[in-house]
């Protein structure tokens, strides 16, 4: 996995490619979601558009960061999920808990409307 | 006995005090440039007072010293000139080698080439006759041919005697300009110099250098220009003058400021000369006793017993020398090791060592016993950091940066360097100000595949002594030894972590075979069949049943996230749980909140478990379910109809408040049922496809005849030919239930047994 990342409007979006499993590389991503945490960048997106595929540990890895940046009055949405980590959200339930977008600017935009609202 | 007898020996023994000088400091490490051409240097400067003393030991009476009858003592005397070239060079390579010496490989010899002619021109020719040169003829005829031609030989001879006197009188001009070059480029060298020590060094060989120019300048280039005439024995006495504060303002500064201990030298050196003279005076005893023992006894004498002799004692002269000159190092200086005792029982040790922290305890051990080193350290690569820990005995160890050009500078040069050498004419780093305040005097780096992996820093030696060129090449070879050794006690440090995480992984994988079930349960309308495949990793599936009252069937199937021990733990943890809340006898919703909430709060974030719990009644053939975002359990009806049991809620562990609902499906007979983890649809081909839930499906459908038991076998045989035996790289599990009515189950029975 290669992870990638920019900001825009004050939401960090992060792009991982490729397999989202255990191991050291997931690491990076779980040691960027908790160092964005500690700076106080509290509105995280990840762009999955890149993602083939993701196992338990790399599911694992966004619920703790999605837990996390809640308890802390932030949250992470996805964006352009693929249709087979869309049908792994669906059998684990977790489409009830993550906020997903089609595009990463809408759910840019989701954060500005929550704003707002 | 009159006056030049006196200045002779005064001469001799300068000439004799700067050849002693020249030897103790080419003694001191003859492999070290610096220590050669200084050596050279005052050889070449010695051979000036020793011709000198020579020149007035066979002078006759009352003669002046140009009036020696022997032209070739005056041809040799010029030998000494060599001297300035050799100054040159000196400068070239004294305080450090400037960098272009080593460009000019060969060519920088070239600097002798004027001195070299001067020596066959004063040797060949001793002022010539050039006037001689015109062809003597009686014949009228030829003597009209010879006038032109003799005229010609004539000029020629004369502009040579001109270009023979000019040059005999502005050699010295050469030698100037030798001298001020050299000057010039020591105090290049000096300029560039920060160690306080080594600027005291060259202020001491640049006053020397100065003031013996400045006196060799009075004393034969202003009198060759005509300028300041003076007699010829204060010329020759102000030109050694000028010698000896040159040599040795260049000796004291090196004997003072490079050498340790200066006593010690000159010690050993004494202790040298006289065994020596002793040795030699014993020979000369024997011989002359020996002959006139001969000469007693057979009452003949001839040369031939005498020169016989002495080739004879000769011989054993060198053996004998060489064995005084160790026994007298051993026993009196304790400074020699053996290096190939050390090396053999180094070799020896390491072999048995496997210890990072014994090998370079018993490293420091052997250097500081065996080679008499005060000091010794090891400073070793930080892999998190990259940087280099200094592990200063007694001290908080010191962490530097991989950068520091230190070590940058180790890891290029590869082989143990003076420490010196990194700070002579460089700005200190951090590491090198650490070092110097400790009083490192040499640095040995220990290179593995190209990475510096340690360095041996070491102090003083006990004697005082510098670190000579034996010392380089045994501490060249034990780094190396070392390299390797470090190497495999890395290896065998990893190994042993391996070998301790098998263990773990191990203990893991027995937990995980102790959760499962022993015996599966057996009922009048049903049969059960269970498959569990743990991968190397050890995952966290889990299957089991339990006794329910009424006859009841309780099926749990799970998957717990991540691998290894902690996902071990956690399904045990699970299914403590899950049995408490079924022994309680809530309602499965309710079970499965519970569930969720201990699991998330005996839990970090990021770790979840999905899991299907069911319960069948056989009376009412009715499965109560509730699905925890597991892989949907897939029934088959036995008209081959297919349902997938997906109702239920969020995975356990992530929301503390999540809900879970509750299904039933009535079963009829001959319906199949699987409960099964993502191992099994996950499993891929060589070519990465996934064998999937639609797959399994049209499988379950062709083959819901077999018996649960039959099935079981053939799916895994399936998956296994589809992935191509590679099987194994997730967990592997599966629950196989199937309806049936009694005595269709125990003639089954009968059957398969």
């Amino acid at each position: 996995m290669k992870l990638s990342f920019h900001e825009k409007n004050g939401v960090v979006i992060l792009e991982p490619r490729g397999k989202i499993m255990g191991g050291p590389d997931a690491t990076v991503l779980h040691d960027k979601l908790h160092d964005l945490i500690a700076e106080k960048k509290l509105k995280v997106v990840i762009d999955l558009s890149e993602v083939d595929w993701m196992n338990s540990t790399g599911l694992g890895i966004l619920i703790s960061g999605l837990t996390t940046l809640r308890n802390n009055q932030g949250d992470l949405k996805l964006a352009s999920v693929t249709e087979k980590i869309q049908s792994l959200l669906t059998i684990t339930k977790l489409v009830t808990v993550f906020e997903a977008y089609d595009s990463v600017d809408e759910a840019i935009t989701s954060f500005g409307a929550a704003a707002r609202a | 006995m009159n006056w030049l007898i006196v200045i002779a020996v005064f001469y001799f023994l300068l000439g004799a005090i700067l050849w002693l000088l020249g030897s103790v400091i080419i003694r001191e490490n003859a492999k070290n440039r610096v220590n050669r051409v200084t050596g050279l240097m005052l050889f070449f400067a010695g051979l000036g007072p020793l011709f000198a003393a020579i020149g007035y030991a066979i002078l006759p009476p009352g003669g002046a010293p140009g009036q020696t009858p022997l032209p070739v003592y005056y041809n040799l005397f010029y030998l000494w000139e060599l001297f300035f070239p050799q100054l040159l060079f000196f400068s070239f390579v004294f305080p450090v080698e400037h960098r272009w010496v080593a460009q000019f490989r060969r060519t920088k010899y070239l600097i002798f080439t004027p001195h070299i002619f001067h020596l066959l021109l004063v040797t060949l020719m001793t002022r010539p006759n050039l006037g001689g040169l015109a062809i003597q003829t009686d014949s009228p005829l030829l003597q009209g041919l010879l006038t032109p031609l003799n005229f010609v030989l004539n000029s020629f001879g004369f502009l040579l005697s001109i270009l023979f006197e000019f040059h005999l009188k502005f050699f010295s001009l050469i030698n100037l300009l030798y001298i001020a070059v050299a000057i010039w480029s020591l105090r290049q060298g000096y300029k560039r110099i920060t160690n306080v020590r080594l600027k005291s060094q060259g202020r001491f060989i640049l006053g020397g250098i100065l003031s013996a120019v400045g006196l060799y300048t009075v004393a034969f280039i202003l009198p060759a220009l005509g300028i300041f005439p003076l007699a010829e024995p204060l010329r020759i006495a102000l030109a050694i003058l000028a010698l000896l504060t040159g040599s040795i303002g260049i000796a004291w500064a090196i004997v003072r400021y490079q050498f340790l201990d200066v006593r010690l030298i000159v010690r050993q050196s004494l202790v040298f000369s006289t065994s020596s003279a002793l040795l030699v005076g014993v020979y000369l005893l024997l011989i002359t006793q020996v002959s006139a023992f001969i000469k007693d006894v057979l009452e003949i004498q001839t040369p031939l017993i005498d020169v016989a002799f002495i080739v004879l004692v000769l011989l054993f002269f060198q053996p004998v020398k060489h064995r005084t000159d160790e026994l007298i190092q051993r026993l009196f200086l304790r400074d020699k090791a053996d290096p190939r005792a050390i090396l053999e029982s180094f070799s020896r040790e390491i072999a048995s060592l496997f210890d990072m922290d014994d090998l370079k305890k018993r490293m420091i051990g052997i250097l500081t016993e065996q080679l008499f080193i005060e000091r010794a350290f090891f400073a070793t690569r930080d892999e998190t950091s990259k940087g280099y820990v200094l592990e200063l005995k007694g001290l908080s160890d010191e962490l530097f940066s991989g950068d520091d050009p230190f070590f940058v500078m180790a890891r290029e040069r590869g082989r143990p360097v003076a420490f010196e050498e990194f700070v002579l004419d460089r700005p200190l780093t951090p590491a090198t100000e650490v070092l110097s305040r400790w009083g490192c005097r040499l640095v040995v780096p220990i290179i593995d595949r190209g990475e510096l992996t340690a360095l041996l820093l070491l102090g003083e030696k006990v004697s005082g002594y510098r670190y000579g060129v034996e010392d380089f090449h045994l501490l060249a070879t034990l780094a190396n030894q070392l390299a390797v050794a470090l190497t495999n006690a890395v290896l065998y440090r990893e190994a042993l972590e391996k070998q301790k995480m098998e263990e773990e992984l191990n203990v893991a994988r027995q937990i995980q075979l102790q959760l499962l079930p022993s015996v599966l349960p057996m009922g009048e309308s049903y049969r059960v069949a269970a498959f569990a495949h743990p991968s190397r990793q050890v995952g966290g599936d889990y299957y089991d049943f339990f006794d329910l009252p009424e006859g009841q069937l309780g099926i749990v199937i799970a998957d717990v996230s991540g691998k290894g021990m902690g996902a071990a733990l956690l399904v045990s943890q699970l299914q403590a749980f899950l049995k408490a809340g079924v022994r309680s006898r809530l309602p499965i919703p309710n079970v499965m909140a519970n569930t969720n909430l201990l699991v998330h709060e005996s839990t970090s974030s990021e770790r979840f478990a999905t899991l299907v719990y069911a319960e069948l009644d056989p009376a009412s053939r009715r499965l109560s379910y509730s699905n925890a975002g597991h892989n949907h359990p897939i029934l088959i009806r036995r008209d081959g109809q297919c349902e997938l049991l997906d109702c239920g809620g969020l995975v356990l562990g992530v929301m503390p408040s999540a809900c879970y609902d509750m299904n039933h499906v009535t079963l009829e007979m001959e319906d199949l049922l699987l409960f099964y983890t993502d191992g099994l649809s996950e499993l891929q081909s060589p070519e990465e496809e996934e064998y999937g839930e639609a797959r399994l499906i049209r499988f379950l459908k062709e083959n819901r005849h077999l018996d649960p038991e039959e099935l079981k076998n053939r799916l895994v045989r399936e998956v296994t030919r589809f992935a191509l035996g590679a099987i194994g790289f997730d967990d592997l599990t599966m629950v196989i239930l199937k309806m049936c009515d009694g005595r269709t189950t125990m003639l089954s029975s009968d059957m398969s047994s």
